[in-house]
């Protein structure tokens, strides 16, 4: 439905105040955005147009958006929650829209927007994050096995929900490389918690994969993905190729070498963000980490080769 | 089959090819507007739909069109007054459209969904005339640039209606020109869409006659055939003073069914399908063998007796055809039965009759009600020399058949003498004449009523469906 659009500015609309108490600070504190955001009334109901977009969403529905996207420190996936089931259901109905109609869901855009305001308003050139790689192991075999629909269908639902997964865990994403998902994760308060919640999302995207996604895509006659995933810490640089921000530095391309190394379901944490955890920490990821492999690459602050931990086979 | 609407599946394809402008030109009250809305009922999958109109409020348009409100809602609906078309430039109201179209959004329902595809505008300019009536040839085109610019920016797609005769330089302009009428074919009211230009596409049919009722249009398609499903006829009660025809609508129609005794005189012209003629009749016979009653039906020289008799028998028990049934036709000698009746030898008009009257005595003797059919435009070309025997035994029959309440189904073709005397002896005089492939009825005495006719065979033989001419 499209309707008849009536601009009013934000003062005359909604208080700032009561919008502080509905979504929560930067970067989710849209509504101060007004390069992007104009509030709006459509249809008598009180919103936001999407300048870039050209769509209106209703504060209501921004609200809830927001809510589900915004970082929770106590976020985890387990295997029978209500939120497996809310996924399940998401899936579900993506699933059997996407093969009529494949475009990307507009919280997808706004995770994307989000992702770019953050890295533009840095001030500093060169920022640490936590790097998390991830991609669908076998995708070549994939792709020649499904229709370009199921393909391009199973690929969105898998980008979506890592997405959305990645936001619940205080990351951005910073690029869709065909089934791979490219995600930074900032210092919000110190570098331990954010190392925390890299690893932290990795091990939610394997039981996501496992309890909500596998079996929407079976129900679908489309089959069974695992993931490979890798994480690492370090200093990388803001660069903008055209309007977009992107990320370069040794710990991005670190990233990258290290989960290559890894069975299917497995994570592998580099050596970096290891040594930022804490001993009692570090005893525990040791416990769950069957193995560790050496990297043909030398660790610049150890002057060694480089070391990756891989979690058990199966992991899940 | 005739369709619930126009479903043009070459406008959809003119549209999915790239095409943007079409003017449906015609004068008023040719239904123009209902084209343009039917055309749009067809695209809203991938359309908005614009209603451009002056002075025409939503609630008006909805009480005309009750069904587009689905599909039109009233703010897509935009209304230019009288006052302001006076007051303001052409060009300005045109920009002032331009913007409200261009400024619609789309509104987002589940964020976490795949989006749906931007729908493209479809707009339908009704007032057009109105708006370039005082521009000159140059301020036109320069509208027309506006309309044409916008839709393509938009990737939409405009509609033109005009009722003025002279629109040379939007016909060049636009992709497509359709034209509705309203015209007489002899003395019957007819309307037709003329597909007189669609860019990209070969335009086999270019006329299309059409009725216009509630609002709504229902295209005329050619005659369709049947493929029979032998399903078990199911038998209409005759009323005490007349006898059912097999077809309910048929029977509403001409007031319950034929009178008993009565004589029923169908014209039909010389480009008719000839298989038209097989739905109308067949029922009524189908009705006649299942009450037990009889039929004795005369075929031309021409036509199969055992393909005919195919198109009976599933639907009546073997008993009953034995006993009540009479083909009296040519055959080829080997074909003849109880029912086939062979009348190959009869070398003159006067035998013929003679052995007619005879069969029509055998079945009347079982004291049955019999249905007597003849095409005598047939019977003429069979025996050119008796043509005053042969209108003779016309009236002859018509006396025997309202002497003992029997139904004569006679027909007859123009050119032939019988046709006179078949339009006065007769009761109902039926006329089934062609228009641009299309079947039409009328009743021409008394005038009951005026339909286009199709085959509907979902009851597993087939019988009338009639659309009635608006």
């Amino acid at each position: 439905m499209t309707f008849i659009m009536s601009t009013f500015s934000l003062k005359n609309q909604i208080s700032s105040t009561k919008m502080k108490n509905l979504i929560p600070l930067f970067p989710f504190d849209i509504q101060n955005d007004r390069s992007r955001f104009q509030s709006t009334i459509v249809r008598n109901q009180k919103g936001y147009y999407d300048l870039v977009e050209k769509k209106f969403i209703s504060t209501q529905l921004m609200k809830a958006l927001i809510d589900e996207l915004k970082p929770d420190d106590s976020f985890q996936i387990k295997s029978d929650s209500v939120i497996i089931d809310k996924i399940k259901k998401r899936i579900n109905q993506n699933l059997s829209f996407m093969q009529k109609n494949a475009r990307d869901s507009y919280s997808v855009k706004l995770l994307k927007y989000l992702s770019n305001r953050f890295l533009s308003s840095q001030s500093e050139q060169n920022i640490t994050t936590a790097i998390l790689f991830v991609d669908i192991v076998k995708s070549t075999n994939l792709a020649t096995t499904l229709t370009p629909d199921e393909m391009s269908s199973l690929v969105r639902v898998f980008s979506l929900e890592l997405s959305i997964l990645i936001s619940k865990h205080s990351g951005f994403v910073l690029k869709y490389a065909g089934d791979a998902v490219i995600a930074y994760f900032p210092i919000i308060n110190n570098v331990e918690e954010t190392c925390q919640n890299a690893i932290r999302c990795a091990k939610s995207m394997n039981l996501l994969i496992k309890h909500a996604m596998n079996p929407a895509f079976e129900k679908f006659g489309l089959p069974e993905i695992k993931i490979r995933v890798g994480v690492e810490v370090g200093k990388n640089q803001i660069v903008f190729f055209g309007s977009d921000p992107d990320l370069i530095g040794s710990t991005i391309t670190m990233a990258a070498k290290i989960y290559p190394v890894t069975n299917p379901s497995q994570i592998a944490i580099g050596e970096e963000i290891f040594k930022k955890l804490r001993e009692s920490q570090q005893i525990q990821l040791l416990q769950e980490y069957s193995d560790t492999k050496k990297l043909p690459y030398t660790n610049s602050s150890t002057g060694k080769e480089y070391v990756v931990y891989l979690t058990k086979d199966g992991f899940s | 089959m005739s369709s619930e609407n126009v479903e043009f599946p070459i406008i959809k394809k003119f549209l999915d090819i790239g095409n943007r402008t079409l003017l449906i030109k015609g004068d008023a009250g040719t239904g123009k507007k209902t084209l343009s809305l039917d055309l749009a009922k067809n695209v809203v999958k991938d359309y908005n739909i614009y209603f451009i109109t002056g002075n025409k409020k939503a609630e008006m348009l909805y009480s005309w069109y009750p069904w587009i409100e689905s599909f039109v809602p009233s703010e897509n609906i935009l209304e230019v007054s009288s006052n302001e078309l006076m007051s303001n430039d052409s060009n300005f109201l045109l920009a002032e459209l331009v913007n409200r179209i261009s400024n619609t959004v789309a509104i987002v329902n589940d964020p976490f969904v795949s989006d749906e595809e931007p729908k493209k505008p479809f707009i339908i300019m009704d007032i057009w005339d109105s708006l370039t009536m005082e521009l000159t040839p140059q301020m036109r085109i320069n509208a027309e640039k506006i309309v044409t610019s916008l839709v393509d920016k938009h990737n939409g797609f405009v509609v033109f209606l005009s009722d003025k005769k002279e629109t040379s330089s939007l016909e060049q302009l636009v992709d497509g020109v359709i034209q509705t009428s309203k015209l007489y074919v002899e003395n019957f009211m007819m309307r037709e869409i003329l597909i007189k230009k669609l860019m990209g596409i070969e335009i086999r049919i270019s006329k299309i006659p059409f009725s216009f009722r509630n609002g709504k249009l229902t295209a005329f398609s050619r005659f369709s055939y049947f493929n029979l499903q032998h399903k078990k006829f199911e038998p209409i009660s005759d009323s005490e003073n007349r006898f059912s025809t097999g077809n309910q609508s048929f029977d509403d129609k001409i007031g319950g069914g034929f009178k008993k005794g009565s004589i029923i005189g169908i014209e039909i012209d010389s480009d008719v399908d000839r298989y038209a003629f097989v739905p109308f009749l067949l029922p009524i016979v189908l009705n006649f063998l299942n009450h037990n009653n009889s039929a004795l039906l005369s075929l031309s020289s021409d036509q199969n007796a055992e393909a005919y008799l195919q198109h009976i028998s599933p639907h009546v028990d073997e008993q009953k055809l034995l006993e009540n049934f009479r083909l009296y036709c040519h055959t080829f000698g080997d074909t003849t039965s109880e029912i086939i009746l062979d009348r190959s030898n009869e070398q003159n008009f006067e035998l013929a009759h003679k052995n007619w009257l005879n069969y029509y005595e055998q079945l009347k003797a079982k004291q049955k009600c019999v249905l007597m059919q003849v095409d005598y435009s047939f019977i003429e070309l069979g025996y050119r020399g008796n043509i005053d025997q042969i209108l003779k035994a016309m009236i002859e029959n018509t006396r025997n058949i309202r002497h003992n309440k029997d139904l004569m189904i006679m027909t007859s073709r123009p050119g032939f003498q019988t046709l006179g005397v078949m339009k006065s002896a007769c009761d109902i005089h039926f006329r089934i004449f062609d228009h641009e492939g299309c079947t039409f009825v009328s009743t021409d005495k008394p005038k009951l009523f005026y339909s286009n006719i199709q085959t509907d065979s979902s009851l597993g033989y087939p019988k009338l469906k009639f659309t009635d001419v608006y």
